[in-house]
């Protein structure tokens, strides 16, 4: 892949003034314009796509039925050449002299080159990664500054009430609500990026604790952690990337919130630097009743009041066992209330999914080319469900499942779960076929770049749902999307849901919607937006959420005011006049200006 | 608007019925997925929590309201099997070829339909004219493949021995026509129409409730448009596509029973004998039935689901409601009889030479044109000539004069009058908005004789009296007349494609005094009596009930030559409707006038108009019969 950004022609000179070498490396491991390792991939080679790379459990890998899914479900045309990528057009950095002496008087370390300045001016986003290769960028962060410590951010806060300048606080850069894009506002404008501040400070074995700065990813976390015999078990998707800063400024969620519970519920205690001050508890008890819980406040503000910049962790011991598993069901209705049953009955494994008939295929599809004797196997295999089980092979579906912890509790739960199962009609399928689907989870990010080469616009979005709506809600946003395409003449389209978590009182929906825009349009992210609104729009006729855990950000605030009265709208508004009264932290995300 | 027919009785492959019904049946796939979760009506959330709150706790109480649960299931639910719709339509197909000439369609409509009810749940909205009606658009629905629809009907067919397991077979299912508060009768309904909606695909029921006796459009009843909506506010669907649709029959099959029903004779009791009875003397020709099938109205599009707000809103569903009923009246065609009918009902005398008729139906076609609205034919010689035959039995043609035929002996002597009237009825949602803006102007230029022309608005400005005048008659005739323009400038003056008045020096306006002004103040000025009449009866409080009112303003009605037009009792309930819906009067315990004020103000308003109307006319109120004819003298 070539790169996109033109060089800088100070580069040299850049370079010697940063003392930032290690956090380039880390940042050139990953792609500029895209999800994911700069080495790992799709690529479409000699008629078939492959995915290559050693990172992942899929490995380096060619993919026929794949190849033929594409063309198949979303009418790829893999003999037209890639959509052409261009160089983005970037404005020069508009930022005073006498801050950059400052910073460099105080050896705080930042970079004011392009390619930098745009990796941190986007998310993960499909409107963000089509503009980084196809279009333009529009505004760009001015100053990129990495400090090392909660002085330097001190530092780097009131170098910015002084000066008048705008700061977006920036950790894996994961987001895909556009979070950490540049607002319109005149001042120059800084990207905060907490990389360098990724240590592990302490940890506590007593009272089962790990003091952690927030600038540190998922996958360092978990690896330092489990030098100890320790996890967090925090595991969003996007945990190789996103950072603990990151999950408490969105109210993140993780896979293995059944065990672990959400980013709430891990957090005990942290440190959030805002234009006021210092926010930060005296004391670190389990569970506290001291008026309303700033943790509850000021988690989820989006970068809105201030930058997390350390926070004190529960922590376990690493289980000793995990086993996935998997359950085939005749139909999404019959594993839903599966699903159902087993969140009421409280024997919830570390993570239960449920995938629709459309992912169940899709993920069949990126399986290596079979050999005869494989061929075989499978196809008696449907022969065995379509005959002897009566399954419609259009309406299977799959439920995948990870237990874990202690053995003997592990195993009972998994009994207990697989007997349950058996009362919906579910059909146990075995543990690698649970463990596919887990790995795809990953891998999937790395698809949806791909497509778009391929003229293909896709996006994930998610909600959160009471039981009682869930099926509905999943019918009503395929129903209309489904009838939205095909009035707008598109063809090959894709959605698919899937249950990714269960509440006692609800369960969370995962959508995927992919549509091919050959021919359609010349603006597709422009009608993926559109689509998307209406999507969102059904899911709150529906009875979902704005969002389980992406979070608000820019692309969904317009939302905001249908998500709760007035007064409860203000109080955001009054909470960020009282942190951040000069607008420092200007991202814009969230209701927090009484005029949207 | 002009909209192209088919006529399915000749244009089908299959030449013979039997090998029509034996086709094979495959409606388009459904893109749409739903999860009924309630296909166990009585284990369903609502009927649950009503039985519930029903029994207060009580086991004993419970398991009875459980048992009666059951019952009002079983009255209640279709079972449609395909072979019955099959056989069914055999001898649906033989009666409709001996008694119709054709059956025309819109194709586009049918294309249309076809497109929805594969990507959106389906509700259709047909007209209700006649027992018919339902039957008919089952057969449609079986001969384009589209997908056959669960209807709702009334109780009445459920008495009749054999004929209601036979609807029920075809997809019928039976709604009590009272059932006063009963709970969890409604609940039971609504949840099983729910279910329906999601697992049938599509539902059918009538907007206007029951079959419409006289012709005219009955205000819409909401009750079962507000499940709809209530499950698409409750985001139990997606969306839900109201399609309107319009049977319109040349001559209806109980025209001599609804005016015998009119002229007071009660309703007869459905009954399978007198079904076979009636089957066996349909021996006349009864014309083409069009059908008509409009564009769909979307749930999504005109209710706001906005989440905070209460499900189920009984207001949106209202205004639905008439959204689809406005939708019906425009979708309707005028059939040609209707206007030769309106020559003899605003006139007492009872012939008239058939080229003065050919000449009054054009005029009156022109104005029905004029509107973007159709005629089943266009009139001509040979088109009324045919459609005189179809009416033979009303109308009799003889030596180039049309006259009305005599009723048999021992019906009520204005029985014919009253089956024209009822076809008359069905012209008077198309000649409404003329009729109403003729008297507008009229009003208005009697006023400006009062007046000394000085700093004069004129007329026809935006705020001129006619424009007044017109708003305050579009509010009194609304329920009567729906889909009358909002405003007589952009919504009348424009459509006119002949001059009904003429703008005079200084913006002042007159009527022009022609055969069609005439006939359209004739037109309006029965309806008008009889509200005023109404008025004073209410005024004079001497009525308890409903009832009571109805019956005596029918008898004040007795001295007049129209007063076939105050044995049509629709027209009477239509305003009492009204004025209870404006909060003027309330029955409750008898009869209260809630608002006199308003009630004086309304009966000078139509006081007025009758006077102005009577100015213009002078034989309206005698009756003479000369007037139309001279008329045409000069012209």
């Amino acid at each position: 892949m070539t790169s996109v950004f033109k060089e800088n022609p100070d580069e040299s000179n850049s370079r010697k003034r940063n003392p930032l070498e290690e956090v380039r490396q880390g940042r050139e491991l990953v792609k500029l314009d895209g999800w994911g390792y700069a080495d790992s991939g799709f690529v479409f080679e000699e008629n078939i796509v492959s995915f290559v790379g050693e990172r992942y459990k899929i490995g380096k890998l060619e993919l026929p039925y794949f190849t033929a899914w594409c063309t198949d479900v979303l009418g790829v045309d893999f003999s037209q050449p890639p959509v052409q990528r261009r160089p983005l057009d970037i404005p020069p950095p508009k930022v005073e002299k006498r801050c950059l002496e400052i910073l460099e008087k105080n050896g705080v370390g930042f970079c004011t080159e392009d390619r930098y300045r745009v990796f941190h001016a986007h998310g993960h986003g499909l409107g963000d990664i089509y503009a980084v290769r196809y279009g333009s960028i529009g505004r760009v962060p001015d100053l990129v500054v990495y400090p090392a410590n909660q002085a330097e951010v001190e530092l780097v806060i009131s170098l910015a009430m002084e000066h008048n300048l705008a700061i977006i606080p920036f950790g894996g850069g994961t987001t895909v609500t556009g979070a950490v894009n540049c607002p319109d506002d005149p001042r120059s404008i800084i990207s905060l990026d907490m990389s360098r501040m990724c240590k592990v400070v302490e940890i506590d074995d007593r009272n089962c604790t790990a003091t952690v700065e927030t600038g540190i990813t998922g996958k360092h976390l978990e690896e330092e952690l489990s030098k100890s015999g320790y996890t967090v078990g925090h595991e969003p998707d996007s945990y190789e990337f996103s950072t603990l800063g990151g999950w408490l400024s969105t109210r993140a969620s993780g896979m293995k919130k059944n065990v672990y519970g959400n980013i709430e519920d891990i957090v005990i205690s942290f440190t959030l630097v805002t234009p006021r001050g210092v926010v930060k508890k005296h004391f670190q008890a389990p569970r506290v009743s001291i008026g309303p819980d700033i943790n509850n406040y000021v988690l989820g503000s989006e970068g809105s009041f201030g930058v997390f910049t350390q926070a004190t962790l529960k922590i376990c011991k690493l289980p000793d066992v995990k086993k996935h598993g998997s359950v085939l069901f005749p139909d999404f209705q019959s594993g839903f209330y599966f699903m159902e049953q087993v969140s009421k009955e409280g024997c919830k494994p570390a993570s239960i999914r449920l995938i629709d008939n459309e992912q169940f295929l899709f993920g069949q599809s990126l399986k290596a080319k079979e050999t005869f004797r494989d061929r075989l196997i499978s196809t008696a295999k449907k022969f065995y469900l379509a005959r002897y089980c009566k399954f419609d092979l259009k309406k299977i579906c799959l439920v995948t499942m990870l237990f874990q912890g202690e053995k003997e509790e592990t195993e009972r739960q998994e009994k207990r779960v697989l007997s349950i199962a058996a009362d919906h009609g579910g059909l146990d399928t075995g543990g690698e076929n649970g463990e596919r689907g887990y790995t795809l989870t990953f891998i999937i990010a790395y698809i949806r770049d791909f497509g778009l080469d391929y003229r293909i616009v896709a996006e994930s979005f998610e909600t959160s749902v009471p039981w009682d709506k869930t099926l509905s809600l999943c019918a009503n946003v395929k129903n209309r999307l489904g009838r939205e395409c095909r009035t707008r003449g598109i063809r090959h389209f894709l959605i698919s849901s899937r249950i990714t978590q269960t509440y006692h009182s609800g369960a969370v929906v995962y959508f995927y919607f992919a549509f091919n825009h050959t021919g359609i349009t010349e603006d597709p992210v422009g009608l993926y937006t559109e689509l998307e609104h209406i999507a969102r729009q059904e899911i709150l006729g529906s009875g979902g959420s704005l969002s389980h855990h992406h979070g608000v950000g820019k692309v969904r605030k317009m939302f905001m005011p249908q998500t709760m009265t007035q007064p409860a709208l203000d109080s955001f508004v009054a909470l960020k006049n009282h942190f951040d009264p000069k607008n420092i932290f200007a991202a814009g995300n969230l209701y927090t200006q009484s005029k949207l | 608007m002009e909209t192209s027919y088919e006529n399915i009785l000749c244009t089908r492959l299959e030449k013979s019925d039997f090998a029509w019904v034996t086709k094979e049946y495959k409606p388009p796939r459904r893109q749409f997925i739903n999860f009924n979760e309630s296909e166990d009506i009585l284990n369903s959330a609502p009927v649950t929590a009503v039985i519930e709150q029903l029994s207060g706790g009580d086991v004993e109480r419970m398991r009875k309201l459980k048992k009666n649960g059951e019952e009002i299931l079983k009255e209640l639910c279709h079972t449609k099997q395909l072979h019955w719709v099959r056989w069914t339509g055999l001898v649906l197909s033989k009666l409709l070829r001996r008694l119709y000439n054709a059956v025309y369609v819109n194709p586009e409509g049918i294309e249309n339909l076809r497109n929805i009810s594969g990507s959106t749940p389906v509700v259709l909205l047909p007209t209700h004219r006649s027992y018919a009606d339902f039957l008919v658009i089952s057969y449609i629905m079986f001969h384009y493949n589209l997908p056959l629809p669960a209807i709702a009907a009334g109780m009445d067919f459920k008495g009749m021995a054999g004929v209601g397991e036979l609807l029920r077979n075809c997809g019928a299912f039976f709604i009590r026509r009272s059932f006063g508060t009963d709970k969890l009768y409604w609940t039971i309904v609504s949840e099983y129409m729910k279910s329906q909606l999601i697992e049938n695909g599509t539902l059918e029921f009538f907007i206007e409730g029951t079959r419409s006796r006289s012709g005219t459009f009955l205000s819409p009843k909401f009750g079962l448009v507000s499940v709809i909506t209530e499950a698409f506010s409750a985001g139990r669907v997606f969306d839900a596509a109201f399609v309107p649709v319009s049977v319109s029959y040349d001559r209806v099959l109980e025209e001599t029973l609804f005016a015998r029903e009119t002229e007071g004779t009660m309703k007869p009791q459905e009954s399978t004998s007198g079904l076979l009875k009636a089957l066996s003397t349909l021996k006349e020709n009864y014309g083409n039935i069009f059908i008509t099938i409009g564009n769909p109205i979307y749930s999504s599009q005109h209710i706001p689901r906005l989440p905070g707000n209460p499900a189920g809103n009984r207001e949106t569903a209202e205004r639905l409601a008439e959204t689809c009923i406005n939708a019906l009246v425009d979708l309707t065609p005028v059939p040609l009889f209707s206007l030769v009918s309106v020559q003899f009902t605003t006139s007492m005398v009872s012939q008239a030479s058939y080229i003065q008729l050919l000449h009054t139906v054009n005029e009156l076609s022109d104005l029905v044109v004029g509107q973007h609205s159709r005629i089943t034919q266009k009139p001509s010689l040979s088109t009324l000539k045919d459609c005189l035959t179809v009416h033979k039995n009303l109308v009799r043609v003889c030596n180039g004069t049309v006259s009305i035929k005599e009723p048999d002996q021992g019906e009520s002597t204005t029985l014919n009058l009253q089956m024209l009237q009822i076809y008359t009825n069905q012209a008077l949602h198309r000649l409404a908005a003329p009729a109403t803006a003729v008297l507008s102007v009229l009003l208005a230029s009697a006023d400006e004789d009062d007046i000394i022309e000085e700093d004069m608005n004129p007329v026809l400005d935006q705020s001129s009296l006619v424009e007044q005048y017109y708003s305050a008659l579009r509010l009194v005739l609304t329920p009567e007349m729906p889909a009358l323009p909002v405003n007589f400038r952009d919504g009348i003056q424009q459509y006119q494609t002949k001059p009904l008045w003429t703008e005079q020096q200084r913006g002042t306006c007159s009527v022009n005094r022609s055969t069609v002004t005439i006939l359209l103040i004739r037109l309006l000025y029965p309806v008008l009596k009889v509200y005023s009449c109404i008025v004073h009866v209410l005024l004079s409080q001497k009525c308890n009930t409903e009832c009571d009112v109805i019956q005596t303003v029918r008898n004040l009605g007795d001295k007049y030559w129209y007063r076939h037009y105050f044995r049509n009792l629709s027209s009477q309930s239509n305003f009492l409707k009204k004025l209870k819906k404006d909060n003027v009067i309330v029955f409750d315990k008898g009869c209260r006038v809630k608002n006199g004020a308003v009630l004086e103000e309304t009966l000078n308003f139509l006081n007025k108009c009758l006077a102005t109307m009577k100015n213009f006319d002078c034989d309206i109120q005698s009756g003479c019969l000369q007037q139309t004819v001279l008329c045409h003298s000069k012209l």
